[in-house]
């Protein structure tokens, strides 16, 4: 292509994006009455059902179709692994739940993630809550825990600040600064903090990783969230924290009865954590059932591979698998199936259209030619 | 803390002796020497008078002699008397030094004042035309010629054109004030109009960039989005935790820019013939008056090193993150 | 307009951290450019700098070729004769006609076809004066950045490279450098070129050297701290362990990494001297008003009948330095962003 053409073709990028920049501006300002975003629940016990979410980001050399109708729910008191490599949606996925994209190139773009919220018995779509709503939610009914713990805190606050908060925007039913105070102390105890005292009144570059990270679980877990986002929480993490944090996690869900929602690209973490996975490639779902499904039976040919690639699974003398290739370019996705150069076993029906996903069991779903004609 | 005080003066000690030993020698290097250029005009003095005179000033002696001499007094505060003005150096310095601080000060106030708000502005409409206006705006400021701009005002507000200020002097030639009045100050003030307005919009652009750059830094920061998660709303967002993060380099910023305001002040006073340190210093460099213009860069130097040294105190005074030691 | 977009895909990649991937893999994509190729394109992407490339162009060629196709010189006077119409060079008794009584200089004529912003107080053409003044504040913004970089760059780089005490004596220096506001040295030296008794036409020489050798210490610090953490880069630490002599590493690995840098700095620094040339020569101090410069040009204004009454004889040049200084802000500006790799695409 001469430059000439692609230099047009990019200034027309760019003056669709204004436009979606500015349709979103206005979308903003907008006042929004509660009959727009109050919604039924599909499932009761759901906490989170999230339906055909799509979410793009305009950029400078096209769109990013990032998440791209994407459907899963998260029960109640249940973990749900999201697994992928990155660039595959995942964080995006997260961030749109928490509708903390960086605003204006990505912006959700369709279809609903409802939350059954607790705090008033009324569910509602998160897409289009009202932007004081959601900051009524974010921290306190949903809150997240992020990948990395070295930069995740405010380098200019002390923990205690940072901590009080959240209590301050969200528990309102604690008014003194006393009380605020005795409430962070006792979340940094809760997290396994010994000196939590000095903490307390320490920065967050005169801690370790790991100490980090805990306290970032407490300030996650401050307001008693229904939903848990932990985003890689272990990623930056030495191997032996890597347990300890994994271990905290799963007995304060268990004590709050929370959900989580735990994304990462170890395999072997969901294994440990997770009770349903969500396996992502490209913005979109490949394969998706219970922890027991996905490991005992995986059915995806890109799931295999994930699998393959673990290294703890590795024999004395074997090689290290790799899936061969790169995730395609985000910008002009093919038609047919996105894994389809990299897979081994692809047909030639792979060349056809996008596979949709195809129930193997209850909970056992596949987007896989491979698997086609042998529904249940 | 006291340590790093103690070692940064230590080296701000090295750094003036360096500053004027190279004035010293510059001056020093001249083939006939201010005496006699001062006084050539002036048939009255002798020979003898000026034999007395070098001697006064040291100039008898070789370089480093004669700069051992300067030195001792200089550590004093005595450097020398001013030959256009016939007064001691120091004595001009305190006397209008603070005419000049507080132009200075005024305009620098008002630069923060509006430097701050626009460039936290422009960070947080990246993508509007609020921010290309500015930045624009920032673009010409920075490279506007101050003795351009002021002949512009001069020629649109002074009494060539619609006559609101001023365009010279800072107080009536033909008007006495007896003692402080309103009045005076009221007089004042329609003087400095235009000098301050010519300061700040050609000095505010540098200050908003670095505002609007660091803050879209921060505001792209892993804390931020943090902050948001946690609901904090967002203005919070942008003014508390975001701005407290940007005060750190406006700081530095703020400390780096006390010497600015002395010398920048030589070309506005010079523009607009305000009577203090910069516009003497102009004359002074006209007629090689050495003396004063030895006293007011070593004035400037030594405001320049405090300067250093009160962003790094005011930087470990804001990031806790720096332990002075 | 486009450093927007460009934060923009940055904000995006920082934010949704598995977005990266996406962006590199952009890039990847576009491997087979050279990085020449990659920044000249992301370059003329920018708007505001193409516009402030157009003005160079076109304020070099004006300065530079435009005295040529002048038909007028720099020093030349006109005189209108007795008749009050101005005298044409080439009619035969010239020097008769503008001695006759009733001649006077042409000054200050208004812009009309044949002096096209006009005559100066001296009866020179405005127009001509303001190609030749261009020349001048062009020559010294090049050959003081010239005299920076030399001095700058081998400072800057001996101190990042070698270190230990040769670092500590240039970092004194440039602290030295940095501790004395130039303006007020200028009043200095100024006068010491008086008192040399220096001829006004070869101040500007010296004015450009002595800037040149007082701007050195912001590039030795820009270099030093760009080494410094070069240095510390896995590449470099790779080379050092296969052996690379000291020179070469320098010149091979260290240099070109800097060279963005060094080239926005200068870029940004032509126009900063331009603008601080400019300046001297309007307070005197410095060059001499011999040479038309646009500085002292402008200083025409300091007569409160030219401020009244012939703007065309101190805005021009005014707006000269101005768009001019613009320019090379924008350039510089869009160079940065050219060149930053994390933008890369």
């Amino acid at each position: 292509m001469s430059d000439k053409k692609r230099a047009g073709e990019l200034r027309a990028v760019k003056k669709e994006n204004l436009r979606h920049y500015r349709e979103l501006k206005k979308k903003n300002k907008r006042k929004i009455s509660e009959s727009e975003y109050l919604t039924q629940m599909r499932d009761d016990n759901n906490l989170i059902e999230i339906d055909d979410l799509h979410t793009f980001f305009y950029t400078d050399v096209g769109t990013v179709h990032a998440v791209d109708g994407v459907s899963f729910d998260i029960p109640r008191g249940k973990t749900v692994g999201v697994v992928g490599e990155s660039g595959c949606g995942k964080s995006v996925t997260s961030l749109s739940l928490m509708r903390i994209l960086q605003e204006p190139q990505g912006q959700i773009t369709g279809g609903q993630i409802r939350f059954n919220r607790q705090k008033t018995g009324q569910p509602l779509d998160l897409t289009k809550a009202p932007v004081k709503l959601m900051e009524a939610i974010r921290g306190g009914e949903i809150s997240m825990i992020f990948q990395e713990p070295m930069t995740a805190l405010n380098p200019v606050f002390t923990i205690g600040r940072q901590l009080d908060e959240v209590t301050k925007l969200h528990n309102k039913s604690i008014t003194k600064k006393k009380d605020i105070m005795r409430r962070s102390i006792e979340m940094l105890e809760l997290v396994g903090i010994a000196n939590a005292m000095g903490v307390y009144k320490m920065y967050p570059h005169e801690l370790s990783g790991g100490m980090r990270q805990r306290t970032i679980i407490a300030m996650a877990l401050a307001c008693d969230p229904q939903l848990i986002i932990a985003d890689e929480p272990t990623t930056a993490l030495d191997v032996t924290i890597q347990a300890q944090i994994l271990d905290l996690l799963r007995n304060l869900k268990d004590k709050l009865n929370a959900s989580i929602m735990f994304i990462t690209h170890d395999l072997g973490v969901v294994a440990e954590m997770a009770d349903y996975v969500v396996v992502m490639y490209a913005g979109r779902i490949v394969e998706q059932g219970t922890a027991k499904d996905i490991f005992l039976n995986p059915a995806h040919p890109y799931t295999i591979g994930l699998m393959k690639s673990r290294p703890n699974m590795l024999e004395e003398g074997e090689r290290l698998y790799s899936i061969p290739g790169n995730v395609p370019n985000p910008i002009n996705l093919p038609n047919y199936c996105y894994f389809r150069n990299r897979c081994e076993k692809r047909k030639d029906v792979c060349a056809g259209e996008y596979p949709c996903l195809l129930s193997l069991s209850p909970t056992h779903k596949v987007a896989c030619h491979l698997y086609n004609g042998r529904e249940e | 803390m006291r340590q790093f005080i103690i070692r940064r003066l230590l080296i701000s000690i090295i750094v003036l002796l360096g500053v004027s030993m190279m004035l010293y020698a510059l001056v020093r290097s001249m083939p006939s020497d201010y005496v006699t250029l001062a006084t050539a005009t002036n048939p009255k003095v002798t020979p003898e008078m000026k034999e007395e005179l070098r001697k006064i000033y040291g100039l008898d002696k070789s370089i480093p002699e004669g700069y051992v001499n300067w030195l001792g007094s200089a550590v004093k505060g005595e450097f020398g008397v001013s030959l256009k003005f016939n007064r001691p150096v120091t004595q001009i310095i305190s006397e209008y030094a603070p005419i000049t601080f507080t132009v200075a000060f005024i305009a620098l106030v008002l630069e923060l004042l509006i430097a701050i708000p626009l460039g936290i502005l422009a960070a947080r409409k990246q993508y509007t035309k609020t921010d290309y206006i500015i930045t624009t705006l920032v673009f010409i400021g920075i490279s506007m010629p101050t003795f351009f701009f002021a002949a512009l005002l001069k020629k649109w507000f002074g009494p060539a054109g619609l006559n609101w200020f001023p365009a010279y002097g800072l107080l009536q030639a033909r008007v006495i004030y007896n003692g402080f009045s309103f009045a005076k100050l009221l007089d004042y003030a329609q003087h400095l109009v235009l000098p301050i307005s010519m300061w700040v919009v050609t000095g505010v652009g540098s200050m908003l960039r670095y505002t609007r750059t660091n803050m879209l830094e921060v505001l792209n920061a892993d804390y931020i989005r943090t902050a948001r998660a946690k609901g904090v709303s967002e203005h919070n967002v942008v003014y508390s935790h975001g701005f407290r993060n940007t005060l750190i380099t406006l700081v530095t910023l703020l400390g780096s820019s006390l010497p600015g305001l002395f010398s920048g002040a030589a070309i506005t006073e010079g523009l607009f013939a305000l009577e203090g340190l910069g516009n003497i210093a102009l004359t002074a460099s006209h007629q090689a008056d050495v003396p004063y213009l030895m006293g007011f860069n070593m004035l400037l130097a030594v405001l320049t090193i405090i300067g250093y040294l009160i962003s790094d105190i005011l930087y470990a005074a804001v990031d806790p993150r720096v332990r002075l030691s | 307009m486009d450093e927007k977009y460009q934060d923009s895909l940055k904000k995006d990649a920082m934010d949704a951290s598995e977005f990266s991937g996406e962006v590199e893999d952009v890039a990847a994509k576009q491997l087979f450019m050279t990085p020449g190729q990659i920044v000249a394109r992301q370059f003329f992407r920018n708007r505001l700098a193409i516009v402030g490339l157009v003005i160079l162009v076109i304020a070099i060629l004006f300065c530079v070729v435009g005295p040529f196709l002048s038909p007028y010189s720099e020093t030349e006077m006109f005189y209108l004769g007795a008749d009050g119409q101005e005298v044409p060079k080439d009619v035969p008794n010239y020097s008769a006609r503008i001695s006759e009584s009733g001649a006077r200089l042409n000054k200050r004529a208004e812009p009309d076809s044949v002096h096209l912003l006009g005559t100066t107080e001296l009866g020179h053409d405005m127009f001509t004066r303001l190609m030749y003044g261009g020349r001048v504040s062009l020559m010294v913004g090049f050959i003081v950045v010239f005299v920076e970089l030399l001095l700058g760059v081998t400072l800057g780089g001996i101190a990042g490279y070698y270190g230990g005490w040769i670092d500590t004596i240039i970092m004194r220096l440039v602290e030295i450098f940095n501790s004395i506001p130039f303006i007020p040295l200028m009043l200095i030296i100024s006068s010491v070129m008086i008192n040399l008794k220096i001829p006004e036409g070869n101040k500007i020489y010296y004015t450009m050297v002595i800037m040149g050798v007082l701007y050195w210490a912001g590039v030795a610090r820009l270099v030093r701290g760009q080494i410094l953490s070069l240095r510390e880069m896995e590449y470099m630490q790779a080379a050092e362990a296969g052996g690379i002599r000291g020179s070469r590493k320098i010149m091979r690995h260290l240099i070109p990494n800097v060279m963005p840098q060094i080239i926005v700095m200068a870029t940004m620094d032509l126009g900063g001297v331009i603008l601080t040339e400019s300046t001297m020569s309007y307070l005197g101090i410095g060059t001499s008003a011999m040479f038309a410069s646009w500085g002292n040009m402008v200083q025409a204004v300091t007569s409160d009948v030219i401020m009244r009454n012939a703007p065309y004889l101190w805005i021009p040049p005014g707006l000269a330095i101005l768009f001019v200084v613009l320019a090379f802000n924008f350039v510089g500006d869009g160079l940065r962003d050219a060149f930053d790799p994390k933008m890369k695409r």
